[in-house]
């Protein structure tokens, strides 16, 4: 990312607007109100020293001040916590949009990466928005204001800090530009050997039950070693720019105050004006401090970020649509789909007709699957090539491979798509109120896939297309064999029923075989 | 600390960072205390030799700050990673010594993480307490020394910015632990990623999408509303620092007795005095978060005697259980399986199979009925392969060695052509068992179990996820014919599920 903010993450999510808007406003009244507190504690302090009446009125004054910046603090925080929370929230919503449009064989091949991205990834994204941003905005505006205050009080003071500021950007990237190469060699070896120790720690118990224990425990030993002894290379260069930057701020504030003392010594200043730089001189360095020590844990956020910004900057394809007949045929015509492998399917031609079983026959990979999101619709149109005419969509029943089971109870499942709970012919073997958990826990694969066929029979009334894919997986033989009957009865009072299965004993009680 | 008695760190080990990064802190508050010094001198011109010593300290702090930072951050940090090293080592030998009762893969990954917090313990908990602690009875005593009265309104000042503000961090870091816990848009994302077309073929994607989005909204809400204590929080640090600084100036007013440079000490030290507090927050935060873990890694560290009992030699056995009862699951089992039986066990999932397998290998308590022979026999003569069985990130070949070290190159290319594996074994699994697909990781499984020598096989679902066919060819060879591999007269018990 070349420039400190992302200019899509302006121009794409609007709360961030609002944020940094929120942030410099925040930002802008703590800095008048943290040098004014300067001001006056110097100012008051040096009346003191030199004699004249203390001035009691900058007392109240100062706690008025202080009350304010409380205050601030206060309201700016909880802008931050709302601001973060509507970024994500739009990040993750505008996310699930674009997907919506996107190949779903590539989003379910790609699933655990976005749900990792919009969970997880974007969680480290907050530390972006909630320290690193508004210390940029800090950088902007309370190192300026706080640089004219040090002029105004004290000019030679201020000539030296405006010099070392920007030494502080440059020693730092010129650290890590110089120390790159080294720390990302590494970065690779430790990540390597971290991913060994965890290998290792996660097998832990198969080494256990297989009674191979010595020989890895040596390893862990030897690995948690090496791997220590390479984490600490690459912190002691990471360290290094965090040196420069402590280094050139303090530095920068003990010859500030060595150059008032020597100033005063000849009476070149007043000790009001000393007083005041000494006290606001770390105030310029203060925001580039919080930047650099931000920094880190912002850029390992982003990347998060910079998945999901391309997502939903790209414009959504449009979708390949099936032309429409009345009816509840199916005609498909040299339809090919490209895919990461090539076409698949290739040039197939399908005719479904109702009354009839139609089955979709070939390896995994052929292309079944994809032959039914052609149908539904559902894929990119660059992608597909060919004729298809379908019935309407509210005509079509479609039970994937992977159905879906979410936690609640069995009937819960069963309404799910929309249809009540009706007997389809398919005995799911478990009572409507057990409790399922998470991916279907609680039901065996074989009760899970009929509980699918059921729903997905149980649509609609009249006759119907029933596009199912794999109807037979996990089903022991006699329910393969109910399963068959059942199908062949749906065909008969109308249903066009389209099956893509490599199970043998679905392929022999079909009327028509299409070879993928 | 419990989990520093686990990861072997002593006391003293913590006091050398503690005093490192309080010498860091010391020299940053020295600085700010002394330039006040310096500069109300210089004011009354004095002779330039009576500011030569502060002006070179003064110099020589500015320096000496970023170098002890360096180092501190060297010395906490090694010290972490060594304790996370002796914590890791010590987790995996309790891990694979029998005397826990974990046999599920799935929370090791906590487990691990678990361990790994010892450094974020260390480093951003407890030595940045201990250097608060240190820096800020020096700040007190410092600011006592100036006007007691200055030293108890800091000491004042230190509980609230040590003490009650970390705590509205901790309550706002548990809400917020507690909110993602019972967060519903992980189950909603899911839902759509992986079910979407089914969702869209039913005409629901819309009302799925807005579900989706009206759960992520619900999550960021709760979210906002678990960090609700961090807004009084910033405020009462604001307030507490600048009062502090108003006040010192008041008394300074109120008490001067006409010394330049006592009033210029006193204004500057509340300025530095609140950095040692900055992390305290965080660190309240992680010590929280460590509890827990060092909890979990207690009961199996703490559990797990320090040296493993010595290998048995494998024999044939007489495996016999009687009205066996098993930690899960209400069943009883009874089996009787001399040297060389082959059995198939069918049952409903949930009926505690995999449990009665792991009870039988000596893995597992009974906790009733009759089973021989003893555990340490069983132990030796008997491997059970669970279907959660780990897929190391290494060679097929280093894959198989796990069940025998000594396992011969003809056995193993024995071994996969009967599970039918046609893989190379030199192939690298970079991704373990994500390298393969869910059959390929299966045959890979049945093949390692097969390399082993123990003359009993317990096999939990050997023919998952294998086509139709292929599974019942494979079912065949376990329980009828000889099997390949180191051992051909062996007692296989399988387990599969009622719907294959």
């Amino acid at each position: 990312m070349a420039a400190p903010v992302d200019p899509r993450l302006l121009r794409l999510v609007p709360p961030v607007r609002r944020l940094i808007v929120r942030a410099g406003v925040a930002q802008a009244l703590a800095t008048v109100l943290v040098l004014a507190r300067g001001v006056l504690l110097g100012w008051a302090a040096a009346q003191l020293i030199t004699g004249a009446p203390f001035p009691w009125w900058t007392v109240p004054a100062l706690v008025a001040v202080v009350a304010a910046h409380g205050g601030v603090a206060w309201v700016a925080q909880r802008w931050s916590d709302r601001g973060v929370g509507d970024t994500i929230d739009t990040l993750r919503t505008r996310a699930l949009h674009a997907l919506r449009h996107r190949d779903p064989r590539v989003v379910q091949e790609e699933s655990g990466h976005w749900r990792s991205v919009l969970t997880s990834g974007l969680d480290d994204f907050r530390p972006y928005l909630s320290q690193f941003l508004p210390a940029l905005v800090a950088v902007t505006l309370a190192t300026p204001a706080a640089l004219v205050v040090v002029f105004l009080a004290d000019p030679v003071s201020g000539v030296l800090a405006l010099v070392t500021v920007p030494l502080i950007p440059v020693f730092m990237v010129l650290i890590g530009t110089l120390t790159r190469a080294h720390t990302q060699r590494r970065l690779q070896i430790t990540a390597a050997l971290g991913g060994q120790l965890a290998d290792l720690l996660s097998g832990a118990l198969t080494l256990r039950a297989l009674r191979a224990t010595s020989g890895p425990a040596r390893e862990v030993e030897v690995a948690g070693r090496r791997h220590a002894d390479s984490t600490m290379s690459v912190l002691r260069l990471a360290f290094l720019s965090s040196f420069a930057l402590e280094f050139i701020a303090t530095l920068s504030v003990a010859l500030v105050a060595v150059g008032i003392g020597l100033r005063l010594l000849d009476g070149e200043i007043t000790l009001a004006a000393g007083l005041i730089a000494l006290i606001i001189i770390p105030e310029v360095y203060a925001p580039v401090r919080q930047v650099g020590t931000s920094f880190h844990a912002a850029v390992d956020g982003l990347a998060a970020v910079e998945e999901v910004l391309p997502l939903i900057d790209a414009p959504s394809p449009t979708p390949f649509r099936p032309a429409r007949a009345a009816g509840v045929g199916l005609r498909i015509e040299e339809l090919s789909v490209r895919g990461r492998e090539g076409l698949t399917p290739d040039g197939v031609s399908v005719e479904a007709r109702p009354g009839r079983v139609t089955v979709l026959h070939g390896p995994n990979g052929s292309g079944k699957s994809t032959v039914f999101l052609a149908v539904l619709g559902v894929l990119p149109a660059e992608l597909v090539s060919g004729r298809i005419t379908a019935p309407e969509p509210e005509l079509i029943s479609y039970l994937p491979a992977r159905p879906v089971l979410v936690p609640g109870t069995v009937a819960t499942n069963l309404e799910l798509l929309g249809a009540p709970v009706r007997d389809t012919g398919v005995d799911i073997g478990v009572p409507l109120d057990r409790e399922l958990g998470a991916h279907g826990t609680g039901l065996s694969a074989g009760q899970g896939q009929r509980l699918a066929v059921s729903r997905t029979l149980a649509r609609g009334d009249g006759p119907r297309l029933l596009l199912l894919d794999e109807p037979t997986a996990h089903l022991n033989p006699e329910l393969v064999a109910d399963l068959g009957a059942l199908l062949r009865q749906r065909a008969a009072v109308g249903d066009a029923v389209v099956v893509a299965t490599h199970d043998p004993r679905i392929v022999a009680l079909a009327d028509e075989v299409v070879a993928l | 600390m419990t989990l520093l008695r686990l990861a072997g760190v002593r006391r003293r080990d913590l006091i050398l960072s503690v005093l490192a990064g309080a010498v860091t802190l010391l020299a940053a508050l020295s600085l700010t205390v002394l330039s006040g010094w310096l500069i109300t001198r210089a004011w009354e011109m004095p002779p330039v030799l009576d500011l030569s010593v502060a002006i070179t300290a003064v110099r020589a702090l500015g320096i000496s700050r970023a170098v002890f930072r360096y180092l501190d951050r060297l010395v906490s940090h090694r010290l972490a990673l060594n304790a996370l090293t002796t914590l890791r080592v010590r987790l995996f030998r309790a891990l694979v010594t029998d005397g826990h009762a974990r046999t599920r893969s799935s929370g090791l990954t906590a487990l691990v993480s678990d361990a790994e917090r010892v450094t974020d313990l260390i480093v951003r908990s407890l030595i940045p307490r201990g250097v608060a602690l240190v820096v800020s009875v020096a700040a007190v005593l410092a600011a006592g020394w100036l006007h007691p009265v200055a030293g108890l309104v800091l000491a004042l000042a230190y509980l609230v910015t040590g003490l009650v503000i970390p705590r509205l961090a901790v309550r706002a870091a548990r809400a917020s632990r507690r909110a993602q816990a019972h967060d519903e848009w992980l189950t909603e994302l899911d839902a759509v990623l992986d079910n979407r077309v089914e969702f869209a073929a039913a005409g629901l994607e819309e009302s799925r999408i807005a579900r989706a989005a009206a759960a992520s909204a619900r999550s960021s809400r709760a979210q906002v509303s678990a960090d609700r204590p961090l807004a009084p929080a910033a405020a009462a640090e604001a307030w507490t620092t600048g009062i502090t600084v108003v006040v010192l100036l008041a008394l300074g007013a109120w008490t001067y007795t006409g010394e330049p440079t006592w009033l210029g000490m006193l204004i500057m030290l509340p300025l530095a005095a609140f950095e040692s507090h900055g992390p305290l927050a965080a660190a309240a935060i992680h010590a929280d978060e460590a509890a827990a873990a060092q909890r979990r890694l207690a009961a199996i560290i703490d559990a797990s005697p320090e040296e493993p009992p010595a290998a048995e030699p494998e024999q044939p056995v007489h495996l016999r259980a009687r009205d066996l009862e098993c930690r899960w699951g209400g069943w009883t089992w009874d089996l009787d399986l001399p040297p060389g039986a082959r059995r198939l066990i069918r049952g409903p999932s949930g009926c505690g199979k995999t449990t009665f397998l792991l009870t039988l290998a000596g893995l597992l308590e009974p906790v009733g009925g009759h089973l021989s022979p003893g555990r340490a026999e069983r132990r030796a003569a008997v491997r059970v392969h669970t279907e959660d069985e780990w897929v190391f990130a290494t060679t097929i070949r280093e894959n198989l060695r796990v069940a025998d070290p000594q396992v011969s190159e003809e056995v193993m290319r024995e071994v996969l052509e009967a599970v039918g594996l046609d893989l190379d074994p030199d192939l690298l699994l970079a991704d373990g068992a994500g390298s393969l697909s869910s059959g390929q990781r299966r045959r890979l499984l049945l093949a390692r179990a097969l390399c082993s020598t123990a003359p009993v096989l317990l096999l939990d679902e050997p023919t998952a996820h294998i086509a139709a066919d292929d599974a019942g060819r494979l079912l065949d060879m376990l329980l009828h014919g000889p099997v390949p591999g180191a051992r051909a007269e062996r007692s296989i018990v399988v387990v599969t599920h009622e719907d294959r």
